[in-house]
């Protein structure tokens, strides 16, 4: 079996009205990974994940699941979207059913399982999000971040091995946000691969192990979040930003303030900790 | 509407087996409506009332409120049963004339009125019972259980599920009007009121491709399956739903009680 869990060979896909969303694309997802898609609004992010699970059907090349091609008869696509669950941005169109509980079975009963296994897969994916006390609540009566987690929830109940986030943390507060990423953290840690696309360079940058950048339905460019954003041509092409952290590393670098053989920083703490020992070593 | 089921959310009444709530509203309708008896209807008034309010720990205010919601209704329907063209002066309580036609109230009129007032009030006071402790939901589980069609039941807990949606986004774009000034004279407030329908239904349309998507990804295959709570049957309530019953039909037979055949 190869490591990657989920590749793309030269998929490309046309919407039926003829806009052309994706083109060529070839992707190769290792097992376990932290990953994530940016670029602009429209760049076919969204339209990627709708493949991968089979929702949408690659106009030309194909996807494939754990080395098997996937065939888009009922018997394969049932195996592949149990396996790659989306989670959707706006909870609001994905959550149908009035009742938590019931809206988070959905995802297992259509796997047929059993009504013991069922009710503790919806017992464990509702304590996992932190949702658990409110399974017996009403949708409507919860605010967008619990949405948000009930919808995770959906997805956890069918034991995926990807999970794919559409924008999770758009529209949420920081706290919120925080909360959510530390979901995927705690999903990535029991080896579920975590996929998810995001305008927020910071999260992308200190949270990933490995970054693809769209443009214009294309791959623009994939790599480490260093290599990507340290590459100042690649973030203006694409209309992105630098990570904060990264920048002010790279400015303490230049001036001389700071080694250059240090770890390069992925996020606040380790950032501190770099001009810290710096600091130390000055005196 | 959105308030009624706020309530039932929280009625203490909420985890009794659904099925004994449901039986118990739709038989005492059905006794209620076919004795057709003033005193088992204030009974049942009272029962229900008293049910919802006090066991369901509901707030005493919102049930009058609520209650009082078909009342307009009822007494506007009663009026014109209790006042009716009359020929004789017999049984005639007062009588008026409008051009050549006479119109009067007559005791059996306003007994008629008085037993169909009550009647009906009695059969609201039993559906405000069931809406009033169960979350619909549990009653669509109820009519599963029944065997009503599975598309009817599918197709009612989508609809009671975006009619919040449905109501949020008129809210948004209401605002988003009105902000703009779309409101300010009449005949603005008509074309936006149009353009809000409109774009109203583009968004549901569209909203519902996106659920589809949705629903597909988790392996949606034609056939909403969730899953059921499952209740205790409890005998003591099926035992007293029963008594209960019996208790009104007796009443009304025996109709010496209360002063004749009323």
């Amino acid at each position: 079996m190869s490591k990657y869990i989920l590749e793309t060979k030269n998929l490309s896909y046309q919407y039926p009205d003829g806009t052309k969303a994706l083109n060529n694309i070839n992707l190769k997802i290792e097992k376990g990974k932290k990953v994530s898609f940016v670029g602009v609004n429209g760049s076919g992010k969204s339209t990627v994940f709708l493949n991968f699970n089979g929702v949408l059907k690659p106009t030309k090349g194909n996807v494939i699941y754990k080395g098997n091609e996937i065939k888009y008869n009922q018997k394969s696509l049932l195996e592949l979207r149990k396996n790659v669950g989306i989670v959707f941005q706006d909870p609001e169109n994905q959550l149908f059913s009035a009742d938590v509980y019931q809206e988070v079975s959905f995802g297992a009963m259509n796997l047929k399982l059993g009504d013991t296994e069922v009710r503790r897969r919806v017992d464990e994916a509702l304590k996992n999000v932190g949702m658990y006390d409110y399974k017996d609540k009403a949708v409507h009566f919860l605010s967008y971040g619990q949405k948000k987690r009930v919808a995770i929830a959906d997805i956890l109940v069918m034991n995926p091995e990807i999970i794919v986030f559409d924008e999770p943390t758009s529209s949420l507060d920081p706290q919120h946000s925080k909360q959510i990423v530390k979901i995927f953290d705690e999903l990535n840690e029991k080896g579920i691969t975590v996929i998810l696309s995001t305008h927020d360079v910071e999260l992308a940058y200190s949270w990933s192990d490995y970054i693809i950048v769209m443009k214009d339905g294309e791959i623009f460019r994939e790599g480490t979040p260093y290599e990507i954003f340290s590459d100042d041509k690649l973030i203006h092409e694409c209309y992105l930003e630098k990570p904060l952290i990264l920048e002010v590393f790279e400015n303490l670098r230049k001036s001389g303030k700071i080694n250059c053989d240090t770890k390069i920083p992925r996020n606040k703490q380790e950032l501190f900790e770099v001009i810290n020992s710096c600091d130390k070593e000055g005196l | 509407m959105i308030s009624i089921d706020k309530l039932a959310y929280t009625s203490e009444l909420k985890n009794v087996n659904p099925m004994e709530k449901f039986i118990f509203a739709m038989v005492t309708i059905i006794v209620c409506i076919s004795l057709n008896n003033i005193a088992v209807s204030i009974i049942i008034l009272l029962l229900m009332a008293s049910i919802t309010v006090f066991k369901g720990k509901l707030p005493l205010k919102n049930y009058i409120q609520l209650m009082s919601l078909p009342l307009a209704f009822l007494i506007m329907g009663v009026i014109t049963i209790a006042v009716n063209v009359v020929s004789t002066n017999k049984g005639l309580i007062f009588s008026f004339s409008i051009f050549d036609i006479r119109l009067g109230c007559t005791w059996d009129s306003i007994s008629i009125a008085a037993r169909l007032f009550l009647k009906s009030l009695a059969s609201v006071s039993c559906l405000y019972f069931l809406t009033l402790t169960t979350p619909i939901f549990e009653v669509l589980s109820v009519l599963r259980k029944l065997k009503v069609p599975k598309l009817f039941v599918e197709l009612m807990g989508l609809i009671y599920r975006f009619i919040f949606v449905l109501l949020d986004t008129v809210n948004m774009i209401y605002i988003s009007q009105n902000s703009r000034l779309g409101y300010s004279t009449y005949r603005t407030g008509l074309s936006s009121l149009g353009k809000l329908v409109t774009s109203l239904f583009l968004s549901a349309y569209k909203r519902s491709q996106n659920i589809y998507t949705a629903m597909e990804s988790r392996c949606y295959d034609g056939e909403i399956n969730l899953l059921e709570n499952h209740y205790k049957r409890s005998y003591k309530n099926i035992f007293l739903i029963i008594v209960v019953e019996l208790i009104l039909i007796v009443i009304s037979f025996s109709g010496n009680i209360f002063g004749g055949n009323l």
